[in-house]
């Protein structure tokens, strides 16, 4: 088992974000996160990755309690996420933006006696676009900012993948990316994950993109789990249908 | 006897002990303009759309609000209870070119106090410490400013966000 | 101009050579001046640090003032006239102060950090006024100095020792600034000024890189205090802990910008002489030509001195 929570509440005020949440996650799989907005997806991933502090319950990661870690340690040990609205250096340059997260994978916060945007380091930057099947003259020389919206989702999750995760938690990969290209974006995304043998959850609203891509789907209703099986059928459990796809 | 504005409202008991009127007089702007603040932003259509502009400049000029507008007219606004700061209480002090120094760094030292955004933070605030600065003009005239930042600091360390400030959770 | 100044640590080198060519060829109230906004320069120099993680101190008076009493008070109480040794005690003070309340203002941002410090250095101001041990109001003076055991007269003050002295340690910290900034350990001051949610997701620690900056930023500081007493060879609470000090400090660090290392000194020269000429020619109106500078600073420069030389990469 890669990741467990154990009956995990979260509150704020009298909304429940979370009521009672169990969950396994193992190796190497790929599970989509289905549920309508407010219905406790994201904060389930801030809770995971140490953003939020649950109420009460308990995360184990390898079977370690990593319940009261803060998000620097929750990282380190190996669980990464991308975000619904990227989170990225904005007046960086993207091969910056790359560059400072490899620095910081490598340990090297404190190191003094170098230069960080070395020859070396920009190659290494442009080679990883390049593994992601990016279109790299796109992206190299221009100032995150400037960049549409899609292509920053993509830099938030390519950002997030550097390092040698465990787990990656994706919150809406392709919101905000054209219907035509979500497809293989998501198809890119995903095969650079397995080829580095990382579990995915990623939270969608897309149920073709779910139906396609996923292993596993979970969905959440009110701040509760209420399916937990593969694609096929969740999608044909009845309170899946009425609270979350709509329709009979 | 020189021309002294203050005094011409003349004396009040209060609670047998004597006060002057004008004094009182601050006190009541302060409340009507703290009470009709409160009011503005919390019950008029006004008050709403700024606060929408303080959330999310973007969304709000988004829904058609003017953003620009709503910062010259808070600017305006700004600048003109600063005035009217200085025009009220430049009959109780001595008034010299570089007063408005000495009263920014003091405004600052409140609402961080107090909260930013908050305006019964800031009203609270400047009670605080308007009374630590007396306490210690009385007690040990040279530590007046020392005490003013020393109760802020104590503040501070017990509530980052000021008295009255939120905490600003961030969506992400 | 701007393709020369890619190469930082040579225009460095011409920077240090330059100014250490004006002691032949400048009058004295000019070196004067010149050393003064040095001494000044460093101080600026550790609010760029500060600057670069998109925080502004309105009280780093407090550790110029705590070099310059490091220096002050080791001579008086220790009779320590070498002085490399008083340098370092400057540096060392600044150190130990800024470790220890870091500690505490590493959780504030924005106003309430710049508040704080200066909350601290009014605290500062207040004890030092209030203990007659501390020399309170009068502060210290130092007399005689030995430069490596070679003892100056104390008429001579300004002479090409106590120059050469400022000069070498400005640049000096002018190159570990330069170096630090273009380090990875530097570029997560960027990362954190961006944005701190996904430093932190990336595994920064960000009150930790914070705290460090903090004491860099101060011990620069307190060099710059200690620098200063050498050379003015007194000091008094109100000339450095007082809040008009670390405002004016604020006002030559948004001047300069903190696009590189040179905008701070060049900034504080700027600052200094302007100062000077004003307060010479017009007396009485020069806070009103300083806010002059500073308006059309702001409209024309928004990016500080420093994008004279070099432009921020688009």
């Amino acid at each position: 088992m890669l990741l467990e929570v154990k009956n995990l509440n979260k509150k704020f005020g009298s909304v429940t974000a979370a009521n009672n949440i169990n969950f396994q996650m193992n190796e190497n799989e790929i599970i989509g996160v289905i549920g309508a907005n407010g219905a406790g997806k994201t904060t389930f991933c801030n809770i995971i990755t140490g953003y939020l502090k649950a109420d009460s319950g308990e995360i184990l990661y390898q079977g370690a309690d990593i319940t009261k870690l803060n998000v620097q340690e929750i990282k380190n040990i190996g669980i990464h996420r991308s975000f619904q609205i990227p989170q990225v250096f904005e007046n960086l340059g993207v091969l910056e933006n790359i560059i400072i997260t490899e620095l910081v994978s490598k340990n090297k916060q404190n190191t003094l006696f170098e230069d960080a945007y070395t020859k070396q380091n920009y190659e290494n930057a442009i080679k990883l676009l390049e593994k992601f099947s990016l279109d790299v003259d796109t992206f190299k020389d221009k100032v995150v900012k400037e960049l549409p919206q899609g292509e920053r989702k993509v830099l938030d999750i390519l950002i997030a993948i550097i390092g040698k995760p465990k787990v990656i938690l994706l919150d809406e990969p392709t919101s905000g990316i054209s219907t035509d290209e979500k497809n293989s974006i998501m198809n890119n995304i995903l095969r650079a994950i397995k080829e580095l043998n990382i579990s995915v959850l990623f939270i969608e609203h897309d149920m073709e993109i779910v139906e396609k891509f996923s292993e596993r789907v979970i969905a959440f209703y009110n701040g509760e789990i209420i399916a937990d099986d593969k694609p096929s059928k969740v999608f044909n459990q009845n309170n899946v249908k009425k609270f979350i796809i709509g329709g009979s | 006897m020189p021309y002294q504005p203050r005094m011409l409202l003349g004396n009040i008991n209060v609670f047998s002990i004597p006060y002057v009127v004008y004094d009182l007089g601050i006190i009541c702007i302060a409340s009507l303009i703290w009470f009709s603040f409160n009011f503005i932003i919390k019950y008029t259509k006004i008050g709403k759309l700024l606060l929408s502009v303080i959330n999310d400049r973007e969304m709000s000029s988004a829904l058609g609000i003017n953003v620009n507008k709503f910062f010259i007219y808070t600017f305006t606004f700004g600048c003109l209870l600063g005035c009217l700061g200085g025009a009220v209480s430049a009959p109780m002090i001595s008034v010299v070119p570089g007063i408005g120094v000495e009263v920014i760094v003091l405004a600052f030292a409140v609402v961080v106090t107090g909260g930013l955004g908050s305006v019964t933070g800031a009203a609270i605030g400047a009670l605080f410490i308007g009374l630590a600065r007396t306490i210690a003009i009385f007690y040990a005239p040279q530590l007046e400013l020392f005490i003013v930042f020393f109760v802020m600091a104590i503040i501070l360390s017990f509530k980052p966000e000021g008295l009255f400030g939120s905490k600003e959770v961030r969506k992400i | 101009m701007r393709d020369l100044f890619n190469n930082e640590k040579l225009i460095l080198i011409i920077f240090l050579f330059s100014f250490i060519g004006f002691w032949f060829v400048l009058p004295d109230y000019a070196i004067n001046t010149i050393t003064l906004s040095f001494c000044n320069g460093l101080v600026v120099l550790g609010l760029l640090l500060l600057m670069r993680l998109g925080l502004v101190s309105f009280g780093h008076g407090m550790y110029y003032c705590l070099g310059g009493y490091a220096v002050a008070m080791t001579y008086n109480f220790l009779q320590i006239k070498e002085v490399f040794f008083l340098v370092a005690f400057a540096i060392l003070t600044g150190f130990i102060v800024s470790f220890l309340l870091g500690f505490f203002v590493r959780r504030f941002r924005g106003i309430f950090f710049a508040m704080l410090n200066l909350a601290l250095s009014m605290i500062l101001f207040g004890i030092i006024v209030k203990s007659v041990s501390l020399g309170s109001t009068d502060g210290f003076g130092i007399k005689d100095l030995t430069y490596l055991s070679y003892t100056i007269e104390d008429q001579k003050r300004l002479n090409i020792f106590s120059y050469i002295l400022i000069v070498v340690f400005t640049v000096l910290m002018m190159l570990f600034v330069m170096n630090f900034l273009r380090s990875p350990s530097g570029k997560m001051l960027e990362a954190i000024r961006e944005n701190e949610i996904r430093s932190a997701y990336l595994g920064i620690s960000i009150n930790k890189q914070i705290h460090k900056v903090y004491i860099f930023s101060s011990t620069l500081a307190a060099l710059g205090g200690g620098l200063m007493v050498i050379l003015i060879g007194h000091i008094t609470p109100e000339d450095t802990a007082y809040w008009t000090k670390s405002g004016e400090f604020v006002f030559v660090a948004i001047l300069s910008g903190s696009l590189n290392v040179f905008a701070p000194l060049i900034g504080s020269l700027f600052f200094e002489f302007i100062r000077s000429y004003a307060l010479f020619y017009f007396p009485n109106t020069w806070q009103m030509i300083i806010g002059i500078v500073l308006i059309l600073g702001i409209l024309y420069l928004p990016e500080g001195i420093g994008s004279i030389f070099n432009k921020r990469k688009k």
